[in-house]
């Protein structure tokens, strides 16, 4: 497999902080407190995060009530919160404020994804919770995410579940987030195998250390147990951050491939997009703990 | 010297440069019992005492690991090669007393030391950044002086059976509080406490019968003054190590538990994400992992394992050595002239000088150059030396 380091530079550097605004941090104390309510029911709430997209919005409402009607089936609640990021186009207004079983929305939301999602997690009282991209076409495989969350409950030791997501062409979007081990960025992480062919078996699943936020399964009480996603981080890494949070604990994450799953996430982030301190956080935090992985 | 870390470091040192081609000296203001791997000697911060001594024993670099004598390397400059050996110093903000000297001290470095030593070298990327010099280059520390007991395995397992263990090793007095975190040590006690958990804690470190009063006040029971031999008793008797520091320039004990099986919890400050395999992003992330790890003593041997096997594959002081041993190497071609400092000592400069070539100092050089550099290695030097 070739590897794309072009967007590994020397930004990158782990101590882009000083000392004393990182110790600020630490005994600062600015974790996010999860609810302190036990989220112990058996059950599965779904998040999503949107902004406007109306046919986005059409889709994952159609494909939460196929979801919802597997889930109900097996004697398993599910739930959808969708945090709204400011729509305005009328559309996508009038979709969300149609009356759908199981289906809340937040409204008001300023985004961030950290924050967001940590926000919405107060509201979970299920004890597992999927945080799901609005563009994860989930209406063309609702089965995938039952298939994920007997794949989670399986083993008591595994603590997230991620899947196998693929572009529109049928090549790999996300397979499972591995992690570079060269010098000069060890434990930098990349998308193994993105935008190849891969070749589906669903019903496989297979460890890693971490998958995509795109559509990250986890134990309800874990992800409040690690303080959620780190607020640190403001635009990537969180998903990453989480998983290995949940790994350094002891636990397990899978990546189950459920069949053709759609991301229409773009091939590759465009250049100037990238977030540099994001990126020296990570590495700061993560970069010797990965090397054991 | 000033604190144990840096006397383990030149102890270290002293016993394995010899292997790269380089005898160590050791030079300090004053010597306590713990340190005998090496004849040291007493030499005060002044560049004349400083000279005559590398004078008398044929010295070819002079390597300096701290303040005062960081202080004196300017003056040494252009007599012998100098390195300074950075380990940095806390954040001065933690300091209220002190702290606009500690700065002082700080500025005086970055703008009269580093700028006129032949090498700075830090013993971490982190001090890299906090010293503000950019070219400085990186020897880690090592972590087998410590002995290898392997992982904790049978009786060491660590069960369910008894209370978790978690303790730190710190400087119990005020002076240095803030910065080593006591504060913090106590908040996060106080958390675990609140939550019910079964949980033993212990601090060890020097300090005053008074000073571990205060932490018998809340619970926790204190070791103070304890023999290094009773340190790595006690890191490899603990189930977790936290290390509260709010700077670190590397953090030995933090390294020592891990080398010695124990998981080291590290915040996010100092050197930490260099040296702390768990690294904790606040008090709450330190609480999470070790309240999980309470409950769920199968992860705690993980997590011991994945800290053992991590921070022996990478801190090893015969790397440290060799890397020293090649920094000393590279500021050889620097010549060294031994001058003193001052008006009186131009005549001695010049015996000196002249009566060196003839003594056996020359033959015990050669050895060491040979050693060094190899046949080929050691007769270019001499070609070189005399077509010079």
């Amino acid at each position: 497999m070739k590897l794309n380091f072009s967007l590994l530079d020397s930004r990158i550097g782990i101590y882009g902080t000083t000392n004393s605004q990182r110790s600020a941090v630490v005994t600062g104390n600015t974790f996010t407190a999860p609810t302190t309510e036990l989220k112990n029911a058996a059950g599965i709430t779904i998040i999503i995060l949107n902004l406007n997209k109306p046919n986005l919005v059409r889709g994952f409402i159609d494909g939460f009530q196929k979801v919802r009607a597997t889930f109900l089936d097996a004697g398993v609640p599910c739930e959808l919160i969708i945090g709204d990021t400011g729509s305005t186009v009328p559309e996508t207004v009038k979709l969300l404020s149609n009356s759908v079983g199981g289906m809340t929305v937040e409204y008001g939301m300023k985004y961030q994804f950290s924050r967001c999602n940590n926000d919405l997690f107060q509201k979970v009282r299920t004890n597992t919770v999927l945080f799901l991209n609005n563009d994860v076409l989930i209406n063309d495989n609702p089965e995938s995410i039952k298939m994920a969350y007997d794949l989670l409950h399986s083993n008591e030791n595994t603590a997230a579940v991620s899947a196998v997501l693929h572009f529109e062409n049928g090549t790999l979007q996300h397979g499972g987030i591995d992690f570079l081990h060269i010098p000069s960025h060890e434990g930098f992480c990349y998308h193994p195998g993105a935008q190849q062919p891969w070749e589906s078996q669903p019903g496989r699943s297979f460890p890693m250390a971490a998958g995509t936020g795109a559509f990250l399964m986890v134990r309800s009480e874990l992800f409040a147990q690690v303080g959620g996603f780190d607020e640190a981080y403001q635009a990537e890494c969180q998903d990453v951050d989480l998983c290995l949070k949940l790994k350094r604990l002891g636990y397990d994450i899978q990546i189950g491939d459920f069949g053709r799953l759609v991301h229409l996430e773009n091939a590759t982030r465009l250049t100037g997009e990238e977030n540099w301190e994001d990126r020296s956080l990570y590495m700061r935090r993560w970069s010797g703990f990965v090397s054991t992985l | 010297m000033r604190g144990f870390g840096v006397s383990i470091v030149a102890e270290e040192l002293a016993k394995r440069m010899s292997q790269f081609g380089w005898d160590l000296y050791v030079g300090t203001i004053r010597v306590d019992g713990n340190f005998s791997a090496t004849p040291t000697f007493l030499i005060n911060p002044d560049a004349q005492e400083i000279l005559k001594f590398c004078r008398e024993w044929n010295i070819e670099v002079v390597l300096a690991q701290t303040t005062p004598y960081f202080e004196v390397l300017p003056h040494l400059v252009g007599h012998i090669p100098v390195i300074v050996y950075e380990h940095g110093d806390p954040t001065p903000a933690f300091f209220a007393g002190d702290g606009a000297e500690r700065e002082r001290i700080r500025q005086y470095k970055i703008q009269n030391v580093y700028p006129v030593a032949n090498k700075v070298l830090t013993i971490s990327h982190f001090l890299v950044q906090d010293i503000e010099w950019p070219d400085a280059e990186v020897v880690f520390n090592g972590c087998n002086h410590v002995p290898d007991f392997g992982l904790k395995s049978g009786q060491g397992t660590i069960t369910n059976s008894r209370p978790l263990r978690v303790g730190t090793l710190m400087r119990l007095g005020a002076g240095e509080a803030q910065y080593k975190g006591n504060a913090l040590f106590r908040e996060l006690v106080a958390k675990l406490r609140k939550n019910n958990n079964d949980i033993e804690f212990c601090v060890m470190g020097r300090g005053t019968e008074s000073d571990g009063d205060e932490w018998r006040e809340i619970g926790v029971t204190p070791i103070l003054n304890a023999p290094d031999e009773a340190k790595v008793e006690y890191l490899r008797g603990l189930d977790i190590f936290i290390s509260p520091s709010m700077w670190e320039g590397f953090n030995l004990p933090i390294v020592e538990a891990q080398a010695l099986g124990t998981v080291g919890i590290g915040f996010d400050a100092g050197a930490h994400p260099e040296t702390a395999l768990h690294l904790a992003s606040s008090l709450d992330d330190a609480v999470s992992m070790i309240e999980h790890w309470n409950v769920n003593r199968q992860h705690l041997n993980l997590a011991c394992k994945r800290a053992y096997t991590y921070i022996r594959s990478q801190f090893d002081w015969n790397f440290t050595a060799q890397a020293i041993a090649q920094q000393c190497a590279s500021v050889t071609s620097i010549s060294v002239t031994y001058g003193t400092v001052g008006a009186e000592a131009k005549e001695q400069e010049a015996n000196t000088h002249n009566a060196r070539k003839a003594d056996e100092g020359l033959i015990k050089k050669l050895v060491r150059i040979w050693r060094r550099e190899g046949v080929i290695g050691t007769l270019k030097l001499v070609q070189k030396r005399v077509m010079h």
